[in-house]
């Protein structure tokens, strides 16, 4: 991406990725010469999230997003391009730094069933990370940290849940608990993958409003991947969507929202349910699957479901390029419809 | 919708139903109590509830799947001028899938991964109607896969050559087998990515068009509601919270738990700071509280709530809900 | 999908354990021949040691009013060798188990959780362990060694470990792909955390239904080479009961108890085990049983427990906790 397109956010940013890729080799029988293929998970993104902003990240299940998380956490190692943490590379940390970094940048996962210990208690779950970091090895000082995250994190009063295991526990209790374990190491950066979509609707708008709590509270920067504009919509400061690998647009939530650009922000908005018959609409549906990210289509990657394509959109790789003003916060788009200057020169 | 007169005949009419489930040395359960509905030929009727309402439940005994600690205490399922419920186990079974049939949540992984999709389409076709001819049976397979969108070439592959999508196509394939009214269609797409959502959804309203289908929308999802239905059942802990058309509970609500539930959902084209939400959990059904079920997390409740479980009034000819406020305005 | 809310693991595990009749039955089966052995002196009519002076009537005497089982080859009581010879036999049982899960246990957690060239180097060795026949690899080292008890049970313990480690490599393998194990990563645990705080205890279960099921196999296995004349002499062991009876005619002098008490012994607790362990593996196991301590239920049909869980909530067997505070 351009120094152009994205102006750095007033204070310099806390995580900042630049063109980073993650292809994952694909097993093969090799018969003669035959070449190595990769699925290309993320394939060249790059973007920053600043001090106590919330950047949601959005795309349908292959385009990436859970694989970024991934390799944010350092679960992952990069094929190539680098990320930084207030200035740190990830490239260069030792095993010892590796595990400093996972203490700044927690995750709360999709699924509340799955990812919690089904043989430990609520108690031990949040103290674990404490455990594991050497934090507050006194017992007391322990316990209190984690009735404090359990607490902040709205499961009142925290003593009733300490020897509860979970499956004692609700859907969103749990997801809570999730949040409170993340929360007990005082992280700057929360990468929440899908954290509501398995809950009931009820019970999303508590979680939802507990992270923007958070965010308000604490300062933490929220990065927060899911398939569902709906539900981002409400707080996040800035959407990146991601399609095949890269970032096809990405903007304040409002501009997005009311202004969008790529072919493909503009169908998944369309499909996101509107709770009022009233407002039944066209929808823009887009025909047949996300293409499996190892036989990739030439040009433009999103060409054979767009319906805008034209005839240069399988021949030009289009280039995440900036929209209008330049020194407002950017809003960018990857299409050559958008951004007519990103034309090769024959 | 219920006393129009220019409207399509009524296929279906649940009157007062009631189910408890009785676990021994415990009290029953009352999953649902005291549900009524109509449904009408090629009517999309959402039921929506938070998960543990009932809405399974009253699904299930409609095809009378209960299970075995499920018992119908009460009440009638009357389907095209019959009980359901006094209908004898052979004759239940006639109905079912010819008549009703259910696309089951999660359905897209309830397929057998070692036969092919036209295979298990071509058995749920031969479990209800007999038919020896191959050829005819496997015109009819090409036949629904078409209908769902799927080249009918496709149904000699296996589940696994199939992306998540187009099983849950198969599956409303399988469903639409026996050419049924009803179809009950419990979360059809949650589990789906949002465009994959769309698509299914698309294709159902195609479907009910096209076949006059009635549908039963059983989900939590009030957008999928306000997008598909024509009327809307709210549960709350096992009875009817309110019933009406979708414009009047959209845009009237007067149970306080609609209102809520509405305020919680996350608006596109409203967006607001922070989303509502709703206070508590939903009750357990073995304990419920002694007054209006919603009573422990209503936002109006008042001291009558909390002794009085409130009848269902009418608030129009065409709009129920059960609410102590309703009947005092 | 909380049917045992604010009991304790044990007690909840106690109460689906209590509803399973196979379980049961092996259970007392079990514990009446472990009883048995650890009262034997008290229970024992006769001294296994005590001098005797025989006459020719006392051997393959009948049963009666002081044999209550008749006698063996050389006038000792049938009865009181097979209260003895329990000791032995489940001595050989427990010890052995122990040692063949120890190691099996140990390969397949290491294997399932490592993966790459440390599970190929692993498995490919139990594979090799698993192809060579186990009885005459563990005659010809039973022979080479000195047919002391303890060599005995080293023996069948290293030779019976493969199965064990290739089930509990599988379930590793199950658990180690569950999100918590990710989570456990993403906070910055290491392997050794992950394996002891995460692994284990998630395929204790299975490793607890195996030990039972590896003691028959071990008692079967000791009975074996001591029927075959490679037991320790020093000890009387139901399979060297049967080796002295086979051996010194009791087929021919008609004295069949000798024969089918020890026999009877086998069948009986390996019928114990068989029962006891099936029992615990269906108690445990998610495709028959909901128990939360059924290891990776959800990984096994994630929709099919969804839905089970929600008929379960619908029948309100707990779906929010009683008098917890309203949060939010």
């Amino acid at each position: 991406m351009s120094k152009a397109t994205m102006q750095p956010e007033p204070d310099s940013p806390i995580l900042e990725v630049t063109d980073l890729r993650k292809l994952f080799p694909v097993k093969k029988v090799r018969l003669f010469g035959a070449k190595d293929r990769f699925v290309h998970a993320v394939d060249g993104v790059s973007f920053q999230v600043g001090h106590g902003e919330v950047l949601a990240l959005v795309g349908e299940s292959g385009c990436g997003k859970s694989t970024l998380a991934l390799t944010l956490m350092g679960l992952e190692k990069p094929t190539s391009g680098d990320i930084l943490f207030e200035g740190d590379s990830l490239a260069s940390q030792n095993s010892r730094g590796l595990k400093t970094w996972r203490r700044h940048i927690q995750m709360v996962f999709q699924d509340p069933y799955e990812s919690l210990n089904p043989l430990m208690t609520i108690g031990d779950i949040v103290a674990e990370p404490l455990v594991v970091h050497g934090i507050a090895p006194n017992r007391e000082e322990r316990e209190a940290r984690v009735i404090r995250a359990l607490e902040d994190s709205g499961l009142k009063p925290a003593t009733e849940y300490l020897h509860r295991l979970p499956h004692e526990l609700s859907g969103g209790q749990r997801q809570r608990v999730v949040i409170a374990g993340a929360l007990v190491l005082e992280p700057t950066v929360l990468l929440a993958d899908e954290p509501v979509s398995m809950l009931d609707v009820s019970i999303r708008a508590e979680i939802l409003n507990l992270l923007a709590d958070l965010r308000q509270k604490r300062g933490i920067s929220i990065l927060f991947i899911t398939h569902d504009m709906g539900t981002i919509a409400h707080f996040a400061d800035r959407i990146a969507v991601m399609y095949l690998g890269r970032i096809v647009e990405i903007g304040q939530t409002l501009e997005v929202l009311s202004n969008p650009q790529h072919p493909y922000t503009k169908a998944l908005l369309s499909v996101v349910p509107v709770p009022n018959p009233r407002l039944r609409r066209e929808r823009i549906i887009l025909q047949g699957e996300t293409p499996n990210p190892i036989d990739l289509p030439s040009g433009c990657r999103f060409h054979p479901r767009c319906p805008v394509a034209f005839e240069q959109c399988p021949v030009v790789d289009p280039r995440l390029l900036s929209i209008g003003d330049q020194d407002e916060i950017p809003h960018a788009a990857a299409c050559l419809l958008v951004n007519a200057e990103s034309q090769p020169v024959p | 919708m219920i006393n129009d007169t220019n409207i399509p005949s009524t296929l279906m009419e649940v009157n007062h139903l009631s189910i408890d489930y009785v676990t021994p040395g415990r009290p029953p359960a009352h999953a649902v109590e005291d549900v009524t509905l109509t449904l009408r030929e090629g009517e999309v009727l959402g039921l929506v509830g938070e998960s543990g309402c009932g809405k399974t439940t009253l699904m299930l005994s409609l095809m009378r799947l209960l299970p075995a600690a499920g018992r119908i205490v009460g009440g009638e399922v009357n389907f095209m001028g019959t009980d359901l419920l006094n209908l004898s186990e052979t004759d239940i079974a006639d109905v079912r899938w010819k008549r009703i049939s259910m696309i089951f949540q999660g359905a897209m992984n309830a397929l057998n991964p070692v036969r092919t999709v036209g295979d298990q389409i071509s058995e749920a076709i031969t479990q209800h109607i007999p038919m020896n001819d191959k050829t005819a049976l496997d015109n009819r397979v090409g036949e629904l896969l078409d209908l769902v969108g799927i080249a009918p070439h496709r149904k000699v592959e296996y589940p696994h050559q199939y992306s998540g999508g187009m099983r849950q196509r198969a599956m409303i394939a399988m469903a639409l087998a026996c050419t049924p009214q009803v179809v009950i269609a419990d979360e059809p797409t949650t589990a789906l990515d949002v465009m994959i959502q769309a698509q299914i959804l698309e294709l159902l309203q195609t479907l009910q068009q096209k076949l006059g289908l009635a549908i039963i929308l059983v989900t939590h999802d009030l957008g999928l509601v306000a997008e598909m239905c024509d009327s809307v059942l709210v549960m709350y802990g096992g009875v009817t919270a309110e019933y009406s058309d979708v414009d009047t509970i959209f845009n009237e609500p007067k149970h306080p738990y609609t209102q809520e539930l509405l305020k919680a959902f996350p608006d596109l084209s409203n967006p607001r700071e922070t989303l509502a939400s709703i206070p508590g959990y939903p009750p357990r059904l073995d304990a419920l509280p002694p007054g209006c079920r919603f009573a422990p997390r209503c936002p109006a409740v008042f001291d009558r709530c909390h002794v009085e479980q409130p009848d269902i009034h009418a608030v129009t000819p065409t709009h129920y809900t059960s609410c102590h406020l309703v009947e005092n305005s | 999908m909380a049917d045992q809310v604010g009991a304790t693991n044990l007690r909840s595990l106690w109460r689906v354990f209590r509803r399973n009749r196979m379980a049961l039955v092996g259970l007392f089966m079990l514990g009446a021949m472990i009883f048995t052995a650890v009262f034997a002196p008290q229970i024992a009519p006769h001294d296994p040691d005590e001098v005797i002076r025989i006459s020719i009537d006392d051997i393959y005497a009948k049963p009666g009013a002081n044999h209550l089982l008749g006698t063996d080859d050389a006038g000792r009581d049938v009865l009181s060798n097979f209260i003895y010879g329990a000791r032995v036999s489940l001595t050989v049982g427990f010890f052995a188990a122990a040692i063949s899960v120890f190691i099996g246990a140990t390969v397949g957690i290491f294997a399932g959780f490592y993966g790459g060239r440390v599970e190929n180097l692993l498995m490919r060795f139990t594979d090799i362990m698993l192809v060579i026949p186990d009885l005459p690899l563990a005659i010809v080292l039973v022979a080479l060694t000195k047919p002391r008890l303890s060599n005995i049970i080293i023996v069948i313990g290293i030779l019976g470990w493969t199965g064990t480690a290739r089930l509990i490599r599988s379930q590793t393998l199950a658990v180690k792909q569950r999100k918590f194990v990710l989570r456990a990563r993403a906070i910055g645990a290491g392997n050794w955390h992950i394996i002891r705080r995460h692994i284990f205890p998630l395929v204790l279960p299975l490793i607890v239904v195996n030990t039972v099921l590896a003691i028959s196999l071990a008692i079967l296995a000791e009975s074996t080479l001591s029927f075959i004349g490679l037991g320790d002499p020093t000890t009387l062991s139901w399979g060297q009961m049967l080796n002295y009876a086979f051996g010194r005619g009791a087929m021919s002098s008609g004295a069949l108890w000798a024969l089918i008490t020890p026999g009877l012994g086998i069948v009986w607790v390996v019928l114990a085990c068989t029962l006891l362990g099936q029992g615990l593996e269906q108690m445990l196991n998610p495709r028959t049983e909901w128990h939360h301590l059924s290891v990776g239920a959800e990984m096994v049909d994630r929709e099919q427990i969804a839905r089970h869980a929600a008929m379960r909530e619908e029948a309100s067997l707990g779906a929010a906790p009683t008098g917890s505070p309203a949060s939010g």
